[in-house]
């Protein structure tokens, strides 16, 4: 089950780089540096996980396929709330019926609502009606940048993608075009620390496909070499 | 021109609130001293009053601690404030208060040099002065704050020589790089490393200015240096803090073949290292004064200059004058080194060094803001950083120690009661575990020392044995009231995790209780009836 889902990339892969017109050398390393990533190597893949992944694949090709562009935009849309909806329901946030699981939420923490009551109370060098003014839930704003920004700095995403994937992405930035794809990486982000315990696994493996999608489409030239020496020490990282 | 005078005095305001934050309630926040900060405090009234320290050593250079050894910098510059002050809170800090204040306008002096934009060094005083992270290590008992001074001093100092070529200041600047290195242990890795690569980037090319202050320098911490390697088989401070010595790396060692092992310390350093550069920890959490996952806790910067950050890093070269480019990017990747080799989550306190270059670099950005930017940009900017300074102020002066008084529960009150009471009394007994659940381990005989202010002898002379540590009528252990003789006039001095057992209430009475700053019990004190 777990071979699905690297083989499911490789063709994602290869179809890309055939719509895109691009070298299949190209496609064949990128390939190779996501399958050798730490989020592979010692993660197990859920069915269930996977059976919401591969959509996801062909809604980004279906996107970057549409010669539209107000059919591109729609899709594009779709795609973001599939990731969303995806994310949602795989970690519980959701369920079938499309309720939402309150006590996973951390906005509702009573924790975070009885710390801003507390501040209120214990703010009393401060007139009585500016209290509430200051100290109110806005706050729960930083918080929710804060989980986010966890999620983008470096040291995370090397444990789970791997310096390999760090290249490819310093690569594909350098071209900066198709930067809109990465809106959904930060949807996947923002959708994912809704929960009280985010789950890791989930938020870099959803960020894939938009990634992979960068990748074909920005990258022209690699330095193999380095390339293959810097998955050898992503692998290295992860095991030790 | 107007908005322009909206954001001076916008400016003036934060650089007058940043003065008001560095003073206001010093002796009451945090609560009390901490046991590090006690210990310096004590070893410092103890060296003025008999030039030993508390374990009887002659004018140490290395001071022992609780299971570590401690820099002997802050300890002497305090030492001369007990001639003039009394044993107290606000007097242990006053070495940092005021070395803090001397190293804003330094850092002024040198954004100066290294920009010659008499603007940008306004801004770069004018944000350190209000940086929480520089606030809160202006308030402590901090060897690593006044040893910041001595290294943005020699730093200055070096800055001048290559812009005035004059060379007499790269001697000024050897002398303060190394007394750094007496003050902190951060510096005994970054000041000879920064020396030397400030030497080889400015000076390679003069044999004299390159070798001659180098000698020096080593001539100048060789005391240092030869205290070290006669401590190093005891528990001398690299020996207890650095990272291969820490669970984590120990258990992945376990866990892995041997081979592995450089490999996995490799990986724990880098993995540190990183954490320094974390945007979370530099403008969101790192201050650690609420918890990492608290609703209002705060980061080393105030946030609203995560933006002119990123704004100053892209404008660096355009600023920066171009010979000290490379130094600066160099000084910015070198100074979270040596903190990376030490466990535990990332310290604002170790690694309080890269303030300087952070500093400058969100001067930078803010710089190119005001100039390039819209005006309601500027203003706006200006505004949040005004706001977001306040909700730092009120957080660390007023709820802090609030949220955090168990920690703070200290042995302050009690010293200052046994000042006055002790008399009553033929022995004393104090329990040196408190909080909720006796989670905390203390170190009441120098807070009872010290605010006392007891003739240091006591506790130079004192004798430990399976019945606690014996200085004077105290006596400092894990007190249990199982196995008790009581006599009369004897006082139990206990946290509130550890209350007399009821089979014994017949026997004593309380005396005195204390609360802790949320109002919620601390301590209290049982006398024999």
């Amino acid at each position: 089950m777990s071979l699905l889902l690297p083989i499911s990339i490789f063709i994602f892969s290869f179809f890309l780089s055939k719509i895109n017109r691009k070298k299949i050398v190209i496609p064949i390393f990128i390939s190779i540096s996501i399958i050798f990533t730490p989020l592979f190597i010692f993660n197990k893949v859920e069915t269930q996980t996977l059976i919401f992944f591969i959509p996801s694949l062909l809604l980004l090709i279906v996107t970057d396929l549409s010669k539209n562009k107000i059919l591109k935009k729609i899709l594009f849309l779709v795609t973001l709330i599939y990731f969303s909806l995806s994310i949602l329901y795989l970690t519980g946030l959701i369920n079938n019926k499309m309720e939402i699981d309150n006590q996973r939420l951390f906005i509702v923490d009573n924790f975070s609502l009885e710390t801003i009551k507390r501040f209120q109370q214990n703010a009393l060098y401060l007139p009585k009606i500016f209290r509430p003014i200051i100290y109110n839930p806005f706050q729960l704003i930083f918080i929710t940048f804060v989980r986010i920004l966890n999620y983008l700095w470096i040291d995370k995403v090397i444990t789970y993608l791997g310096f390999s994937l760090i290249y490819l992405i310093y690569l594909s930035l350098l071209v900066k075009k198709n930067i809109h794809y990465l809106i959904i990486p930060l949807v996947v982000i923002l959708t994912a620390i809704l929960h009280r315990d985010p789950n890791n696994h989930l938020i870099y493996l959803f960020s894939l496909p938009p990634l992979i999608l960068i990748f074909i489409k920005n990258i022209k030239k690699i330095n193999i070499f380095l390339l293959l020496v810097l998955i050898l020490i992503s692998c290295l990282y992860s095991f030790l | 021109m107007k908005i322009n005078k909206i954001i001076s005095l916008i400016f003036i305001l934060l650089f007058l609130f940043g003065i008001f934050s560095r003073i206001y309630k010093i002796e009451t926040v945090p609560p009390h001293l901490s046991n590090d900060e006690i210990s310096i405090a004590y070893d410092a009234f103890s060296i003025n009053r008999t030039k030993k320290d508390e374990h009887n050593n002659y004018l140490p250079l290395s001071f022992q601690s609780h299971s570590t050894y401690k820099a002997p910098g802050y300890a002497y510059t305090l030492a001369s404030f007990y001639s003039i002050f009394s044993n107290n809170n606000t007097t242990a800090r006053l070495p940092s208060v005021i070395l803090g204040f001397f190293t804003v306008f330094i850092l002024g002096l040198i954004t100066f040099e290294l920009t010659k934009n008499k603007h940008l060094a306004i801004i770069s005083s004018i944000l350190l002065i209000s940086s929480p992270w520089h606030i809160i290590t202006s308030r402590m008992v901090l060897e690593s704050n006044i040893s910041l001074f001595f290294l943005s001093l020699a730093i200055l100092l070096l800055l001048k020589s290559v812009n005035n070529k004059k060379n007499q200041f790269i001697y000024y600047s050897v002398f303060f790089f190394a007394l750094s290195m007496y003050c902190y242990h951060t510096e005994w890795g970054l000041s000879p490393l920064l020396l030397f690569l400030m030497l080889f980037i400015f000076y390679r090319k003069s044999r004299k200015h390159f070798f001659i202050p180098l000698i020096l320098f080593f001539l100048l911490i060789l005391p240092l240096f030869l205290t070290f390697i006669t401590n190093l088989q005891t528990s001398a401070r690299a020996n207890t803090e650095i990272i291969w010595k820490s669970e984590a790396v120990i258990n992945a060692i376990k866990n892995h073949n041997i081979i592995f092992s450089p490999l996995i310390v490799v990986k724990a350093i880098f993995e540190k290292y990183l954490e320094y550069f974390n945007l979370n920890y530099l403008f969101f959490n790192g201050t650690e004064l609420l918890g990492k996952k608290h609703l209002f806790e705060q980061g080393l910067f105030l946030w609203p200059l995560i933006f002119p950050f990123f704004v100053g890093l892209l404008n660096l070269k355009k600023l920066l004058q171009k010979k000290f480019f490379v130094f600066f990017i160099i000084f910015v990747l070198i100074s979270p080194i040596v903190s990376s080799f030490t466990h535990g989550s990332a310290s604002l306190v170790r690694n309080l060094n890269t303030v300087l270059p952070y500093t400058i670099i969100i001067s930078i950005g803010l710089y190119q803001i005001f100039t390039k930017s819209k005006n309601y940009k500027s203003i706006i900017l200006s505004i949040l950083i005004l706001v977001s300074f306040f909700y730092f102020s009120s957080i660390y002066l007023f709820h802090y120690p609030i949220e955090k008084a168990e920690g703070f529960q200290g042995y302050s009150s009690i010293a200052y009661f046994l000042k006055r009471d002790s008399k009553k009394y033929q022995h004393i007994y104090i329990d040196y575990k408190f909080g909720k659940s006796c989670q905390f381990i203390g170190v009441p005989h120098l807070y009872t020392a010290y605010y006392q202010s007891l003739d240091p002898k006591l506790l130079q002379n004192r004798f430990n044995d399976d019945t606690g540590s014996h200085f004077g009528k105290y006596t400092i252990n894990q007190i249990d009231w199982n196995d008790i003789e009581f006599k009369k006039g004897d006082l139990y001095v206990v946290s509130v995790c550890n209350p007399p057992v009821p089979r014994i209430l017949g026997k004593i009475k309380l005396t005195t209780s204390f609360i802790d700053n949320s109002g919620n019990p601390a301590f209290e004190l049982w006398e024999t009836k």
